[in-house]
């Protein structure tokens, strides 16, 4: 190839790097349909927020000290009030994190609705349950680092989970603690999984969330069979208005940057006047191994699954089951919905059911994970995580019927 | 209006979900507790009103030989060590009593301290406690036996010993009345750091504010079995509202603590919870100014952006 001499920067980096032609690729054709409602806007949302945690996380870590003896005063003393405005990166990474998790939750209950996990869009459904899975590895070992008393006994509490494992449990609880009980060791493993090691596998795992989607195409909100190619030349060709499908740039991105923007109107409010939900007063105090608070939780994200492990009140092992079922089986979606027609629960009467069940049943778990576990709440819970279970085992079964039912 | 259905529809069960994890789950986990009693209606009235020139001469009589009161130039008797090494506990300086603490609880004080610290509210606490226990019994053997584990509990607790300064029982009503007198007519005002440092810094530090406690950790955990936690962070950690009722009767909040009620005065309470909030938030002012500016910020650009998208979709609809 030979270059010739360039008449500005633009035409400079296209001869070496094909920019006009990744622009397309990645921009100006990269096609989506027309035919969606905001929550596909949710996707954006979500790495904005991840680059807001990214950004606010890299000037906490400047002064941030993983050590049991000045952690908690490097965050609420150092970051909190000496540094300029280290307060406002610290408010906008505890709500980042907390709020990333309700847009995570609306992304994967728009997926499931709409039946956007099947039919070729498998990998798309798992690469984005594996960034949920990394999320809450990344949020869990983050809640550890302010070394208060909620970072030292939540991490004690799950850390005790693994201890239930048959033949390796008791063994793995100290390989994983780098102790005995949760110390030093414990919180400074714990930081270099959050600011390194998982940070860059959720990178990584972006990537293949967002190449996923460039062979199965973006899901509508009919399910409706798009034919992109024949679309796109409808767009190329100037019949804008008649084509089925949009360019992310400019016209799907505009829609997206306005959701964003009110999006982010009720997150700085969060940040500014209404932080209490993601950071918890008990973690004010300082972690404290002799003093165990009278109630220990998780964050809000993690209620329902602890509901489902703590509503078999009366057996350790069966809850650990339970527990163990309802972190995997939402990888299982695209087959144990045994219905391949890619359709909105609204177009699927049994399904439609099932979903919103499904949301009920999840909020109730989510409810009743945070109250404590005592009296009538116990059992409350227990039927909330029994219905957990039961959703999924009749799950293939009412698709099944679907299916049958659904040719006519 | 499809969307603006969608958008109601998450709204609603976002805010379900939030309302039961927040303010419902903490009505359950902290249940509703009365508001500070500042009238301390469980202590004794004196209907008698002091002579504040009586009173420096009962001082010097009765209170000279362990406090001192550098507002009116009386001097510790002996150094910190030996005052320490003598009683378990440095008796405190008085110049800011008349100031900080409620009279009516300063003369039952006098009278009686471990009572009036510990003794009456303790007791009040595991009366309720007993009569919640009691109507709850299903047998009368039940209620005699919650009965006789009361009795054991207030019996073994006014057994322990839990102030060193003695009781002035002996002293007549016009006579204490006459102490509480002098000391309000030489008190020395008090900014919030000094009522803090004062009222609590005895046995607590507040590390972010400079302020240490006046003990060595050795004695403080001898004398009170256990290490007062700092005071940095606990605006944060409990919030306003508690702090006022834990202050104003730590019984009433964590039935059996070392922590005496120390009968603050209403306005000396509040000097005290404006430090802790000066100290451990300190950036609230900065905080709520910028927050208005940034959401200003963030409305404008949503209305551009909205522009934005009409103008981008007139071409593809």
């Amino acid at each position: 190839m030979e270059i010739k001499k360039s008449a500005n920067v633009g035409e400079w980096l296209d001869q070496r790097l094909g920019t006009t032609m990744l622009a397309k690729v990645l921009m100006t054709e990269y096609w989506i349909p027309k035919n969606i409602n905001f929550l596909w806007a949710f996707g954006v949302v979500l790495m904005t927020l991840f680059a807001l945690l990214v950004i606010s996380g890299m000037f906490l870590l400047m002064y941030y000290k993983p050590d049991t003896a000045l952690a908690f005063n490097s965050v609420n003393y150092t970051i909190m009030q000496e540094v300029a405005y280290g307060w406002l990166f610290r408010h906008i990474h505890a709500v980042a994190a907390s709020v990333v998790f309700l847009v995570i939750y609306i992304h994967m209950l728009t997926g499931i609705y709409y039946g956007s996990y099947k039919s070729g869009r498998e990998m798309i459904w798992i690469s984005g349950m594996l960034l949920f899975v990394t999320f809450s590895a990344e949020g869990f070992s983050g809640y550890m680092l302010p070394w208060g008393q909620m970072s030292y006994w939540a991490a004690q509490v799950i850390t005790n989970l693994f201890g239930a494992i048959p033949f390796i449990g008791p063994d793995l609880v100290i390989w994983i603690r780098g102790d005995y009980v949760v110390s030093d060791a414990t919180l400074t493993r714990f930081f270099a999984l959050h600011v390194f090691i998982l940070p860059l596998i959720i990178m990584g795992i972006i990537g293949l969330h967002f190449y996923s989607l460039r062979i199965p195409h973006v899901n509508n909100q009919e399910g409706e069979e798009v034919d992109f190619e024949a679309e796109a030349r409808k767009y190329k060709a100037g019949e804008k208005k008649k084509a089925k499908v949009i360019p992310f740039w400019p016209v799907f991105l505009s829609k997206d940057i306005f959701v964003l923007s009110v999006f982010l109107v009720f997150f700085f409010y969060l940040v500014f006047f209404h932080y209490g939900f993601a950071m918890d007063p008990i973690n004010f105090i300082p972690a404290d191994s002799m003093k165990t608070p009278p109630h220990i939780y998780p964050e809000w994200y993690f209620l329902w699954s602890y509901e489902v492990l703590r509503g078999f009140f009366f057996s350790a092992d069966l809850g650990l089951i339970a527990f163990g079922i309802a972190n995997v089986i939402f990888f299982l979606m695209p087959w144990l919905d045994r219905d391949p027609a890619v359709k909105p629960a609204a177009k699927r009467p049994y399904f439609f059911i099932w979903f919103w069940v499904l949301i009920v049943d999840l909020i109730g778990l989510t409810i009743w994970g945070k109250l404590p576990p005592t009296g009538v709440n116990a059992y409350i819970g227990f039927v909330f995580s029994i219905l957990f279970l039961a959703l999924f085992i009749i799950l293939p079964m009412i698709s099944k019927a679907e299916r049958n039912g659904g040719a006519k | 209006m499809r969307e603006l259905k969608i958008l109601i529809v998450l709204i609603a069960f976002t805010a379900v979900t939030y309302w039961g994890i927040e303010p419902y789950a903490h009505h359950v986990m902290h249940p509703h507790t009365e508001a500070p009693d500042y009238a301390f209606s469980d202590l004794e009235e004196f209907h008698v009103v002091g002579d504040a020139k009586a009173g420096k001469e009962l001082f010097a009589m009765n209170c000279q030989a362990c406090h001192s009161l550098s507002s009116d130039d009386i001097l510790p008797p002996m150094g910190h060590a030996d005052l320490v090494a003598a009683y378990g506990v440095y008796p405190p300086d008085l110049s800011t009593a008349g100031d900080l603490y409620d009279t009516k609880f300063l003369a039952n004080f006098i009278k009686n301290p471990a009572n009036t610290a510990f003794d009456s509210i303790f007791k009040k606490h595991k009366e309720e406690e007993l009569a919640k226990a009691k109507a709850l019994a299903k047998s009368d053997e039940e209620v005699a036996k919650l009965q006789h584990s009361f009795e054991k509990t207030i019996e073994g607790y006014l057994a322990k010993t839990k102030i060193s300064m003695p009781g002035f029982d002996y002293l007549s009503d016009q006579e204490i009345a006459n102490i509480i007198a002098y000391m309000k007519a030489v008190k020395k005002e008090t900014t919030p750091r000094e009522a803090t440092a004062q009222a609590c810094g005895r046995c607590h530090s507040v590390n972010y504010g400079d302020l240490t406690e006046n003990s060595s950790r050795d004695q403080l955990v001898g004398y009170l079995g256990s290490f007062p936690p700092d005071l940095s962070q606990m605006i944060k950690s409990k919030g306003d509202e508690y702090l006022h009722k834990f202050i104003n009767d730590p019984q009433k909040q964590l039935l059996g603590t070392a922590m005496p009620r120390v009968g603050l005065t209403e306005d000396a309470e509040k000097k005290i919870v404006q430090y802790l909030e000066e100290v451990g938030d300190a950036k609230k002012d900065e905080r709520n100014t910028l927050g208005v500016y940034v959401l200003i910020f963030m409305v404008i650009m949503a209305v551009f952006a909205y522009f934005f998208k009409v103008n981008v979709f007139k071409e593809v609809h």
